[in-house]
């Protein structure tokens, strides 16, 4: 009898003759995730499981699970050898504290000499028996057991089940570049793409003196809990205090974000085909202010040429993309006090519905591409 | 350059000598009883007289030792915290360390209430006679602002509040004044005095409480009974006697000390004065010396903190125990306007700045606010 954690995928079970693909892409992903942690990985006829770990590196394993993509729900199980006798004898030694029980038996070994129905009846009534006062409850149970007898000659009984990120396993997907701000809804943004299969890097714009080194701290502190989720990747930080300064001289200050954004999203593209990711994804979500209106986002999205973009929170109410921001260890990091590239210029009023004329006759005033040059120049990559 | 010396100083060079000794000869846990621990706790004691006496207590008074200031301010207030107590005041200037206490009491269903400051950011008097009534049974206001460097005349107001209630226990953060200005506790007739080491150029994780003879308090952290029963865990005892050392060379020190920093302010504002700089001064001429704090038009503080950074300048954005939070509750309840508060640079000066330091200091902020403005408004 052996302690192990059963790991069941999502997704990725609808997928046909590619399927050899997804798996293989998620099995790396596990592996990577249980780096450094002395456990046994086993594939077995469709079912994954982690063997062969010390008692107290339970929780470590499954707190690292439930970081992975394409995992749909994992268990704590045992693993016995799948003879009647051995079955019997363990659902016989359960003692259990609960009112209602379940029991449910699932034969994928069709050579086993009794069917499902008419075992989980006998095991009930083993459990039954030694364990005066619980009553069966097939509907609303207290303690759901599971017996799970595989082709092999080994059979898994388990209880709980824990709900995992369910989605696809990051590497399947594509790639893309991030907008990572430091507020609430970039970090998420990464996370839902990522939860798609996509790998992800990042960018950041940075507008030292006016922003401080505390600022970009943030920011790597929101990468590292996003690499939890999507892995190892590269987070560039771009200065963007010559351009800022440059549109605050001498554009209308009232386009100042609307500029500012057409050149963070000019510059994102650049940086994204120079370091081949296929995409930009960025936490723009529809009203939540001036610059994300459609007005707002038909202008800058104008100056993007190839790529497509990427924006998994445009109908998410606040509310909900917070729950991710928890969900993912990132809001008590996104809420600390720091200044944005995009608030150290604020205009008073900042013009809602921009019109793409004057956003290039403001536009015309600069000497964009070497601006963007100067700021390509200036990335500082950190491996997060 | 280091202009933050409000928020810590540098150890005295000579000092660091005297920890490589102390080292060899007192790492004994002083609650041992073989003659090596007596001798530590001896020391201790005598440590703690030389405290008491250069603080200007009797030597029937005590002095806790605690890990910081910020432990001595909960001692004094949540170690004499009665559960019949009917009212408490603190000041709207206090240091978070006796502000998030006040306010923590608050919540938990205590009567606190806050004098709010005057113009120049010491307790508005008129408030305080307001609502020092006979049922107040405690008093927290700070000798010195860390915001401001305002001098509060605590002389005044203990004599105001035993007036009107003899009984009452008043508790004073003296952290920005003792080694700085003239503090003798008797004479300012406080109950209990918060000090610290290293503002005044000792070790860091040591400061302490000032105890007059008859007040009672219970501890808030529990143990082995050290430091008579009121704060439990092994004393650091090579904290301890440089924290004497500093504090009587402290003492000694004072007039020379205050005359050189009282200097370096005059020189700083009349040099200041001299450029074309717009700004607004939120210390006063009786302000404690070693604090200015200053704020310049339409000018972030957090930009200037980094661009004199880029030029190895060190200077403080409000107090460094709460730079983290928006906004100044300090500078807000003395009226400035908001531009002011955002602007607020505290510029604070230490015996170890020279006149050369601060001519530099405001050319670079000349420089640096020039280039601000240019570049960004």
């Amino acid at each position: 009898m052996n302690n192990v954690i059963l790991i069941r995928y999502g997704e990725i079970f609808l997928k046909g003759k590619n399927f050899g693909f997804f798996e293989k892409k998620l099995i790396e992903n596990i592996e990577y995730s249980l780096q450094g942690i002395d456990c046994k990985f086993q594939r077995m006829n469709k079912r994954f499981f982690v063997s062969d770990y010390k008692v107290n590196d339970e929780r470590k394993i499954i707190e690292r699970l439930k970081t992975v993509f394409g995992i749909h729900s994992i268990s704590r199980a045992v693993m016995v050898e799948a003879e009647e006798s051995k079955i019997n004898e363990y659902i016989s030694s359960l003692s259990l504290r609960e009112n209602t029980f379940r029991i449910s038996v699932n034969r994928a070994d069709k050579r086993f000499p009794i069917n499902s129905i008419e075992y989980s009846k006998k095991l009930g009534g083993l459990v039954l028996k030694n364990n005066h006062n619980i009553k069966v409850d097939l509907h609303n149970p207290d303690v759901d057991i599971n017996v799970d007898i595989r082709e092999n000659g080994i059979a898994f009984i388990y209880y709980d089940s824990i709900l995992c990120l369910g989605g696809m396993p990051v590497g399947t997907g594509g790639s893309g570049l991030l907008l990572l701000s430091g507020g609430i809804d970039s970090p998420v943004a990464g996370f839902l793409m990522a939860k798609r299969g996509m790998p992800i890097h990042a960018i950041h714009f940075h507008s030292y003196p006016y922003t401080s080194e505390m600022a970009k701290d943030k920011v790597v502190e929101l990468a590292k809990i996003l690499k939890k989720y999507v892995g190892e990747f590269k987070l560039h930080v771009i200065s963007f205090t010559e351009i800022q300064e440059n549109i605050h001289k001498h554009c209308n200050n009232e386009f100042m974000i609307t500029i500012m954004r057409r050149i963070m999203y000019r510059i994102a593209e650049r940086l994204a085909k120079n370091i081949g990711c296929q995409s930009i994804i960025t936490g723009e979500n529809l009203g939540q202010v001036a610059s994300q209106t459609v007005e707002s986002m038909t202008v800058t999205n104008a100056v993007v040429e190839d790529l497509p973009i990427f924006r998994p929170l445009i109908a998410f109410d606040k509310e909900e993309i917070t729950t991710i921001s928890r969900k993912m260890g990132a809001f008590e990091t996104s809420i600390l006090p720091y200044e944005d590239c995009c608030t150290v210029f604020l205009p008073k009023h900042p013009v809602i519905k921009p019109k793409i004329e004057k956003c290039i006759f403001e536009e015309s005033k600069l000497d964009l591409e070497k601006l963007i040059e100067n700021a390509l120049n200036s990335d500082e990559i950190i491996n997060i | 350059m280091f202009f933050d010396n409000a928020s810590t100083t540098k150890l005295d060079e000579d000092l660091i000598d005297e920890l490589k000794n102390l080292n060899e000869e007192f790492f004994y846990n002083p609650g041992g009883l073989y003659s090596k621990s007596r001798n530590v706790k001896k020391q201790i004691e005598d440590d703690r007289k030389k405290i008491i006496e250069c603080l200007g207590g009797e030597s029937s008074d005590n002095f806790v030792f605690t890990g910081s200031a910020t432990e001595g301010n909960n001692l004094a207030i949540m170690g004499v915290l009665r559960k019949n107590f009917t009212k408490m005041l603190f000041s709207m200037g206090e240091h978070p360390s006796v502000y998030n206490t006040a306010l923590e009491l608050k919540n938990r269903g205590y009567n606190v209430e806050f004098i709010t400051l005057d113009k120049t950011g010491k307790v508005d008097l008129d408030d305080f006679k307001n609502k020092m009534t006979a049922d107040v049974d405690f008093v927290s206001i700070m000798h010195v602002s860390n915001e401001t460097g305002a001098i509060n005349d605590i002389c005044s107001l203990v004599e105001i509040a035993k007036g009107v209630n003899e009984k009452v226990i008043f508790h004073s953060d003296g952290v920005q004044a003792y080694g700085k200005i003239d503090v003798d506790v008797s004479t300012l007739g406080v109950d209990m005095y918060t000090i610290s080491a290293h503002k005044i150029y000792g070790c860091k994780g040591i400061g302490g409480l000032y105890i007059k003879k008859g007040v009672n308090l219970k501890p808030i952290i529990f143990g082995g009974g050290q430091e008579s029963g009121l704060r439990s865990g092994t004393e650091n005892y090579m904290g301890i006697h440089i924290f004497s050392k500093v504090v009587e060379r402290a003492k000694n020190d004072l007039l020379k000390n205050s005359n050189l920093v009282k200097l370096l302010k005059l020189k700083f504002i009349e040099k200041l004065s001299s450029t074309s700089l717009k700004y607004s001064l939120h210390s006063y001429d009786d302000n404690s010396p070693y604090i200015v704090s200053v704020s310049f038009d339409k000018c972030r503080a957090e930009t200037l903190l980094n661009m004199l950074n880029d030029n190895m300048i060190y200077i403080g954005n409000g107090s460094a125990c709460s730079s983290k939070n928006s906004g100044n509750r300090i500078l807000q309840n003395m009226g400035v306007p908001k531009d002011g508060v955002e602007g607020n640079l505290r510029i604070s000066f230490s015996k170890h700045n020279t006149v050369g330091e601060v001519e530099k200091l405001v050319d670079c902020l000349s420089l640096c606010v020039g280039d601000y403005l240019s570049k960004a408004r």
